[in-house]
């Protein structure tokens, strides 16, 4: 009895001693290398959005995912007469950003990375993650791996992503992204579940990150399209605020968003 | 859903003040013609309303207040809030012009 609660002590303490044990110099090295993007950063729309009515002052320095994406004839044509449709039905708006009536894609990729978003950047050697305060998390992966094999990829919302450091620079690639619209602020413009990106990530001053993101689908566009998304440092804030929908008071009815009676 | 071009103005007194995501939202009482009417005014998610200088206790049910609002275009007791004084004419929360990036 005693032999056996000794043997369970040298157990118990060889398997602390391994939780407790040091990053390795390799890893603490890798860690070294990367840039320090601590704290909180932010789309420029959620910086115009940011005022107690929720109402934006501007769309910050413009959005630039509802630009014209580059169609192929064929789409070009699909997409001037989706523009034309949701037009004439009045839904040319942007739906709601979540809770009931709020399409999926407002949560996708790369969506996100352009709403109104605070969002904070977790680099370790092995994997970035975006973490956004509505809740989404993206995980790059860093540690050389490829994409999965094509039986074990299906599309999601955030679609699947690797990335490599190029000096400070990250870039990520992103494929098996679900089909469907672009942003939540052109809803017409939709990409292929064949669509791929390439983001460029990198710090520009101690205030401003871009993503330089360059979409290819080559089921709908001529060529590629380059887009580059700026980001602004929250300093106004000090710890993470997330955002949920527990409380969605908006309903969508007929088409029309109401105003639903408060709880008891 | 709300007439952005026009603004207009409820007084009343704060029967709830809702802190909650995706958007807060104060439910005012303003009488008119001897009869009070309850308001659902809404606003924008609470980190917009902390960054904007509001927190959880700014206002309290029983607090007089007077509100700067879009109304619902079908007529219906809602409006958007754009901004907000007590009875005494202070602002509540940081003028809106300060959060012009």
């Amino acid at each position: 009895m005693r032999r056996a609660t000794g043997f369970g002590m040298v157990l118990l303490l060889t398997a602390s001693v391994a939780f407790a044990a040091p990053n390795s110099p390799r890893r603490v090295r890798a860690f070294a290398r990367l840039p320090d993007w601590t704290g909180l950063w932010e789309t420029t729309i959620s910086k115009a959005c940011t005022t107690a009515s929720g109402i934006c002052n501007s769309f910050g320095t413009g959005l630039k995912l509802t630009g014209h994406p580059p169609y192929n004839p064929e789409w070009e044509q699909k997409y001037q007469a989706a523009l034309a449709a949701a037009k004439a039905a009045g839904t040319d708006v942007v739906p709601k950003g979540c809770g009931q009536g709020a399409p999926d894609y407002v949560r996708s990729f790369p969506n996100i990375m352009e709403g109104v978003m605070i969002f904070q950047v977790v680099a370790t050697p092995e994997e970035t993650l975006f973490v956004m305060d509505h809740g989404e998390v993206r995980h790059i992966y860093t540690d050389r791996r490829a994409h999965p094999g094509k039986d074990d990829l299906w599309p999601t919302p955030l679609g699947d992503s690797i990335g490599h450091w190029e000096g400070q620079t990250l870039v990520i690639d992103t494929v098996a992204r679900s089909a469907g619209p672009i942003s939540m602020f052109a809803p017409v413009a939709e990409l292929s579940e064949q669509a791929h990106f390439t983001e460029r990530v990198r710090q520009i001053d101690q205030n401003n990150l871009e993503d330089q993101l360059t979409i290819e689908d080559p089921l709908r566009f001529v060529h590629p399209w380059t887009v580059t998304l700026p980001y602004i440092r929250v300093r106004d804030l000090t710890r993470f605020l997330p955002y949920d929908c527990e409380a969605d008071r908006n309903p969508v009815e007929n088409g029309k968003f109401t105003i639903a009676p408060p709880k008891p | 859903m709300y007439d952005a071009q026009k603004a207009d103005m409820l007084q009343g007194t704060v029967r709830a003040f809702q802190w909650s995501n995706p958007h807060c939202w104060i439910q005012l009482l303003v009488p008119k013609d001897g009869v009070t009417q309850e308001w659902s005014v809404e606003m924008g998610s609470t980190a917009e309303l902390y960054r904007s200088g509001w927190r959880p206790a700014t206002v309290k049910p029983g607090d007089k207040v007077t509100i700067v609002v879009h109304l619902m275009r079908d007529g219906s007791a809602g409006a958007h809030f754009v901004s907000a004084v007590r009875a005494d004419g202070a602002p509540l929360g940081k003028p809106l012009a300060g959060n012009v990036p």
